[in-house]
């Protein structure tokens, strides 16, 4: 214990700093949540599924896998090759690249809809080219895709590029001068040493995927039982004042959240178990 | 099954290597003897490891010729090449166990070339026995210690039988008890296998101890390239005298091949060949001798400081302003009566002149 009082800290004032962090979880995460799911089960778990298999949210939570199920394995795909050569080779505008992968991030996703309208939207560049051939993008499950990739684009790469740089190209270069091909080295040597940031940076891109709504809400144009995700559902129902149906949609996303977190805990577990020896002293 | 290497030379023709504006290698010719152990000798940036992934082929030359085994290797991609290369860090595969990091080697072979299951682990268990880590096949890199982890490294590419064997600081992360070990088992395995052997390390001592000939490198050029007791008694640059190890330098002039270092008591050096200027001369600290202050044919030298370090005395000396560092047994300092304030006589066993840098 002595070593807490390195800081000269009472003993009070400890308690009273964790008091206030511990409040304001309870208040900012822990009260939300179960009023959400106490919200979702107000009339009984019969209402709950009633509420879930109505049509309309049937099709939405059917869409948002759908979305789901192709954007994760194309980001997965970007994120494992974007960041193989930004962490490990040296080249010309590496670091405006790097920059670059942020930008999703770190603009608002209104705007990265609006930009999808712009390029592919009636009046926009290639929207009358594309409705000659009887292509429609904006108000249609492409858009919805393209506007889903554009916003989650960057978490498998950001998830992956630290931990590569910090693998380095030994292992692999050590790879290839045993007689492995450019496709052994990557299966073998590279895929199991990122596996679990991997998993995580895949589950980080399928939760954001699942619950992007502003993006999606304007290339949408949210025709019901046609173009809505379950976050454009939860909002259409709780503008139908139908609470139940709104937070059964919503228990469902909380839960995708939870799950990711306790997934993300589990695999930093077993980082320190398979991670520990870094490969330089 | 161990035995069957046949050793071959390696030849460095004129290889060149730039990284962008910096001169990696300029102009490196070195021929490696079959079954030569050779090491790469020089300080950080004096692009011994160039050269070494040059001849493993993670780096290309972009002038001059390689070849090994008197093939054409200048372009071929490491895994024709037939070498086996030991990282600095071992780079061993994190996620996989000891005997898997060994057996890598065989089983990436096409399906044609590639071992039964169960001749892959007699060459596992038998490198294991090797390497004295028997039954620690199961272990992850991550539960060895350095020691262990260099040479699981070594029996990693051992494993797939190359013709040459390729190390980068082979010692460079142990501990100083470890260091010495290792070197003494390398040594000996090398005599056992016979295999042309490359390694780079910045420790004189090392190169010296281990080596069959010594290549000095420094920025990108060779020095020197021989036996370490050449290298040692006829260093061929200043270059090459100071970085094998603490040395005396004081100034002198040339002048008709005769150098002077301006000291009373102190006989001119032969210098041939040396131009009339300003020139530099070394002594190493175990080659001046010590007498009774006086004495004929010596300079007279202050004791500034000494220190007892085993049964070695280390001396400060100073000569007028000159400096001077003096190793001698304990014996001799204690004969003499040496301590701080004393005068004693000096003499210079072994000058050598090199003219000054340019």
């Amino acid at each position: 214990m002595a070593e807490l009082h390195v800081f000269g800290e009472k003993r009070w004032m400890r308690v009273v700093l964790i008091g206030v962090a511990v409040l304001l979880l309870v208040v900012m995460l822990v009260a939300p949540l179960v009023l959400l799911f106490a919200e979702a089960f107000a009339r009984g778990i019969a209402a709950y599924g009633a509420s879930l298999m109505k049509s309309e949210t049937l099709s939405a939570i059917g869409l948002t896998l759908k979305i789901a199920a192709i954007v994760v394995p194309i980001n997965a795909a970007f994120g494992v090759v974007a960041a193989w050569g930004i962490a490990k080779f040296q080249f010309p505008g590496k670091s405006l690249l790097v920059s670059l992968i942020d930008l999703p991030i770190s603009i608002s996703p209104v705007v990265a809809g609006l930009v999808f309208v712009l390029i592919f939207g009636a009046r926009g560049w290639l929207g009358p080219t594309l409705s000659e051939h009887g292509i429609k993008v904006i108000f249609a499950a492409p858009g919805m895709i393209l506007a889903t990739l554009f916003v989650t684009v960057a978490f498998v790469a950001r998830q992956l590029i630290p931990l590569m740089e910090q693998q380095g190209r030994e292992e692999e270069e050590a790879a290839i001068v045993l007689g492995a091909s450019g496709f052994q080295t990557f299966w073998r040597v590279t895929l199991p040493n990122i596996r679990w940031g991997l998993v995580y940076g895949i589950l980080l891109c399928n939760a954001r995927a699942m619950g992007e709504f502003g993006a999606v809400a304007v290339v949408s144009g949210q025709i019901r039982g046609m173009t809505m995700t379950m976050p454009l559902q939860i909002l259409a129902l709780y503008q139908d004042y139908d609470s139940v149906g709104a937070f059964a949609v919503a228990s469902l996303l909380a839960l995708l959240a939870v799950v990711t977190l306790a997934v993300r805990r589990f695999l930093e577990w077993r980082y320190r178990e398979e991670l520990g020896y870094v490969g330089s002293l | 099954m161990l035995a069957p290497y046949s050793p071959v030379e390696i030849a460095i023709d004129g290889v060149g290597k730039s990284f962008g504006k910096t001169l990696a290698l300029d102009d490196v010719t070195i021929g490696v003897k079959p079954g030569e152990l050779l090491a790469l000798l020089g300080p950080s940036g004096s692009g011994k490891t160039t050269l070494l992934r040059i001849i493993a082929g993670l780096e290309i030359a972009e002038r001059g010729r390689l070849a090994i085994g008197g093939t054409d290797a200048t372009n071929l991609p490491p895994r024709d090449r037939g070498i086996g290369f030991v990282f600095q860090n071992y780079a061993l595969f994190r996620h996989m166990t000891v005997f898997e990091n060994i057996a890598f080697g065989l089983r990436v072979r096409a399906k044609a070339e590639r071992p039964t299951r169960a001749s892959i682990k007699g060459r596992v268990d038998e490198l294991l026995s090797l390497i004295q880590l028997d039954g620690m096949g199961g272990r992850l890199p991550s539960q060895l210690s350095g020691g262990q982890r260099q040479r699981v490294a070594l029996a990693r590419a051992l494993a797939v039988e190359p013709r040459v064997l390729l190390l980068d600081e082979p010692f460079g992360a142990l501990d100083a008890k470890v260091r010495v070990e290792l070197r003494h088992w390398l040594r000996s395995l090398h005599e056992r296998l016979g295999l042309t052997t490359v390694f780079v390390t910045h420790d004189q001592e090392e190169a010296l101890e281990l080596s069959d000939r010594v290549a000095i490198l420094n920025r990108g050029r060779l020095e020197q390239l021989g036996p370490p007791r050449e290298i040692y008694d006829q260093p061929a640059s200043s270059f090459v005298i100071e970085f094998l190890g603490e040395v005396n330098k004081m100034p002198c002039q040339v002048a008709r091949g005769i150098a002077r270092l301006g000291i009373e008591g102190c006989h001119p050096v032969a210098a041939p060949g040396l131009p009339d200027a300003h020139a530099v001369a070394y002594v190493r600290p175990h080659e001046i001798e010590m007498s009774a202050a006086g004495t004929p044919d010596t300079a007279k030298a202050v004791v500034q400081s000494l220190s007892v370090i085993g049964p070695r005395t280390r001396i400060h000396l100073m000569i007028g302003t000159q400096r001077l560092e003096v190793d001698a047994e304990r014996s001799t300092a204690e004969a003499l009566g040496l301590e701080q304030g004393t005068s004693v006589g000096v003499k210079f066993r072994n000058v050598r002149i090199y003219p000054a840098t340019r």
